[in-house]
């Protein structure tokens, strides 16, 4: 077969779009423009790994720090929480074996997601808004070095971001406790408190044995996505707040005054929301995904099945109480909070992520001996990715390391990218792989070398970038900082050199995936599904 | 719509919270404990299980 | 008395022998996993429980080892019941840092107090020594109490800089040589002028 016949067909006929249910179509829609958004994030981040090496001269500083504010946005919105919601609007049907509540508000969640990632990158790229995703006040609303318009762009991208995580929410939990129609009547109430671990909690304490009315990947999804809501109700209100400044004084001309707002409780509430994403919503979702992948992998029960239920709670109740952890050093924080909330709860988060690798390893463990197929070397990775990321987390959330460690290249080195790019980004690769053949009736995938080559340069870049960014830090090299005497050069550089082998890893992986899948069938996935039914694959029957 | 309306209510009080309050701790472990006691009040009114 | 460079080259220390032990398990384990075997005695609860406990006790004994051995911690928690030698006062605004002494001496072995205060954004205070390593550094919120109690213990000449985002006007907020230790028995290696 010619190249070009298979790019265009795909591998041994590719991806016959016009035999996929709507759902399967949903869902690569989201996985789709999650990856692409992926590539953008990987280039973005390329370019800032080149200026750390030597500053770009046709890149100026404020356009540097507004690629540093719209990357974390477009990796964690614009691919994470895209790649995430279309494989969960997928298996939460499919794992409840009942049709998705609503396949309107399913493709609404892409369109909003997908399209305000877009317009929020566009304040970055057009107007260089650049108040970095953290957001501090009053920076978002300083008109001496932002135009109102590139703010009144970046929070209507965020606000359609949210629109799209409210719809996703709505739609999982709708999903889980309706009555499709003509159905008997489900137990709606019991459902969700099953789902969400009140009732277990209850039993709990009266000395009874719970039956548990969902499966476990359902309890993960649920008690994330509540985490899922909640934050997206906080960066709302922080939008909401912003927008207020932005068009009062930048476009009105009034003057309000940004003393109104006490900047470190906004920081309080800030840190409180975005808690739910990292130490949250990411952590169970990890989870839950590493059970779910485990079973299917290994085909056995999960090992210790009710403590990585309580497990999952838990860490959705910790994820409330731990954001202190980044007001460390901030000396306006009550050293109460700083202790209790930073550094005793915090810890917590070693125990129920520990809890989850030993789980996850023990219940593959017990079905050896394994093929080491691609979802499993990527499981494994993203094991591996936690394992080194949570404690790097537990470290510097402590009042004697964070003195010295706050604001450095270990933070975002060491542990968010190690966090994100080989512990969660490598887990849901494992999830890709495993998910693909049913969400495209059975693909083959075209090379298994290129799916080789896709592991071992994104496991290697991926720590090995995360390790030297981490060295910097320890030597005292800032985050969100330029360097212009070549300070810490010999780091950026393998820094850099890391970077483009994740760069060409998922180069190499897309490659894979559309000649795969062939441009017919990417392009169809687009199209109306022919099939009509709200079912998530063909052979599933209705209770 | 009845979810929307109560969203949008919430973030209208957030914002306001934050123009109004200015006890940072105060206001902090008032709203964990508002949380923490809405979640413990939901699950002790679950009422017994029918088998 | 140690200082961020002891501790920070026992973390580098420490953490580079986890990393590579972390990497060797999971390593051993996809071999192991692919290979014929009998695997009982992994499953037993006792190993699970045992693993929980150990994780609860690294987990907050890594605060109570700091807490013990890390000489800021216990100054920084009780800094409002200690009484400082000298308190130096540094206003941020519109991107500058303004230091009422020009050039902060500070007395060897004595505490003192950097009381930053920003009445626009939020900036950071950070310390850092000739070699562009960090001695310590607090984050600076306007409108709020922003104070950093320290005791240097060698002679040297420190550099400030700003440690928060605070737009692209700030990228660069940095004051060479503005503390001076004087009056130690050792000189900091890393930092002398």
């Amino acid at each position: 077969m010619s190249f070009v016949k298979a790019l265009i067909d795909g591998n041994e006929g590719g991806l016959k779009h016009e035999g996929m249910t709507p759902m399967q179509k949903i869902a690569m829609r989201f996985v789709v423009i999650g990856l692409l958004y992926y590539g953008l994030a990987a280039l973005e981040g390329m370019i800032m790994r080149l200026y750390e090496i030597k500053p770009l001269p046709f890149i100026d500083e404020s356009h540097f720090f507004s690629i540093m504010t719209v990357h974390p946005m477009v990796g964690i919105f614009g691919s994470s929480y895209m790649i995430v919601f279309g494989a969960f609007l997928f298996l939460t049907p499919f794992l409840m074996k009942k049709p998705i509540y609503s396949l309107k508000l399913a493709n609404w969640s892409w369109i909003t997601i997908g399209g305000g990632t877009l317009i929020m990158w566009l304040a970055g790229f057009i107007f260089s808004y650049a108040p970095l995703y953290t957001l501090y006040w009053p920076l978002p609303a300083d008109m001496q070095q932002f135009s109102a318009i590139g703010g009144i762009v970046y929070i209507v991208g965020v606000v359609g971001i949210m629109i799209g995580t409210f719809f996703y929410t709505y739609n999982i939990f709708k999903t889980i406790v309706y009555t499709p129609k003509g159905w008997e009547k489900q137990p709606s109430a019991a459902l969700l408190r099953s789902a969400l671990g009140l009732t277990a909690i209850a039993n709990f304490f009266r000395r009874k044995d719970t039956e548990h009315l969902v499966p476990l990947p359902i309890a993960a999804i649920a008690r994330g996505t509540i985490d899922v809501g909640l934050n997206a109700i906080v960066i709302m209100s922080a939008g909401v707040l912003i927008l207020i400044y932005l068009v009062g004084n930048g476009l009105f001309g009034m003057d309000l005054q940004h003393t109104w707002v006490d900047a470190l409780l906004y920081k309080n509430m800030f840190w409180w929301g975005l808690d739910l994403v990292a130490d949250g919503l990411v952590l169970v979702f990890v989870a839950g995904t590493w059970y779910l992948l485990a079973m299917m992998i290994s085909g056995k029960d999960l090992y210790m099945q009710n403590v990585a239920r309580a497990a999952l709670f838990l860490e959705m109740v910790v994820s409330w109480t731990v954001w202190s952890h980044h007001l460390m050093s901030d000396q306006g924080q009550s050293n109460f909070l700083k202790v209790l909330s930073g550094e005793v709860v915090t810890a917590l988060e070693l125990i129920t992520q520990g809890i989850a690798v030993f789980i996850t390893l023990t219940t593959l463990y017990k079905a050896k001996p394994i093929k080491m197929s691609n979802e499993l070397k990527f499981l494994l990775g993203g094991i591996l990715g936690f394992m080194l990321a949570v404690p790097a987390g537990i470290i510097q959330a402590d009042l004697g390391m964070n003195r010295v460690l706050h604001n450095t290249q270990w933070i975002i080195g060491n542990h968010v990218h190690v966090a994100v790019l080989v512990g969660l980004t490598m887990t849901l690769y494992s999830a890709i792989y495993v998910l693909f053949p049913i969400l495209t009736n059975g693909v083959k995938l075209y090379s298994q070398k290129l799916a080789d080559a896709h592991f071992w340069l994104h496991l290697v870049g991926g720590i090995g970038m995360g390790a030297f960014m981490g060295m910097a830090g320890i030597d005292g090299m800032l985050r969100r900082t330029i360097y212009y005497n070549g300070e810490y050069n010999t780091y950026m550089i393998l820094a850099g050199i890391c970077g483009a082998m994740m760069m060409l890893a998922f180069v190499l992986f897309l490659y894979n995936v559309i000649m795969s899948v062939g441009l017919k069938g990417l392009f169809g996935i687009y199209k109306s599904s022919k099939i009509d039914t709200n079912d998530c694959i063909v052979e599933q029957k209705d209770n | 719509m009845k979810y929307f309306m109560i969203i949008t209510l919430i973030i209208a009080v957030a914002v306001v919270a934050l123009f109004v309050i200015k006890d940072n701790d105060a206001f902090l472990l008032t709203a964990i404990a508002a949380v923490i006691a809405g979640f413990w009040y939901a699950v002790f009114q679950i009422p017994k299980e029918e088998p | 008395m140690s200082d961020s460079v002891d501790i920070l080259s026992t973390l580098k220390l420490v953490y580079t022998i986890y990393a590579l032990a972390a990497i060797s398990i999971i390593g051993w384990y996809a071999y192991r996993i692919t290979r014929d075997g009998e695997s009982k005695g992994v499953v037993r609860p006792v190993y699970f429980w045992s693993y929980a406990g150990v994780l609860v006790i690294l987990g907050t004994g890594l605060h109570f080892l700091t807490f013990n051995v890390v000489p800021w911690v216990p100054m920084d928690l009780d800094r409002a019941n200690i009484k400082a030698e000298k308190t130096f006062k540094i206003r941020y605004e519109k991107h500058k840092i303004d230091l009422d002494e020009k050039q902060m001496q500070v007395p060897c072995g004595k505490y003192v107090v950097f009381d930053a205060y920003s009445n626009d954004l939020t900036y950071g205070f950070g310390i850092f020594r000739q070699d562009n390593t960090m001695v310590a550094q607090m984050q600076v919120v306007p409108d709020n109490g922003n104070d950093l109690m320290w005791i240097f213990h060698k002679n040297g000449t420190y550099n400030i800089r700003s440690t928060e985002y605070s737009g692209p006007k700030g990228s660069q907020m940095i004051i060479e040589d503005a503390i001076v230790v004087s009056g130690c028995q050792e000189d900091d290696i890393r930092s002398m002028r």
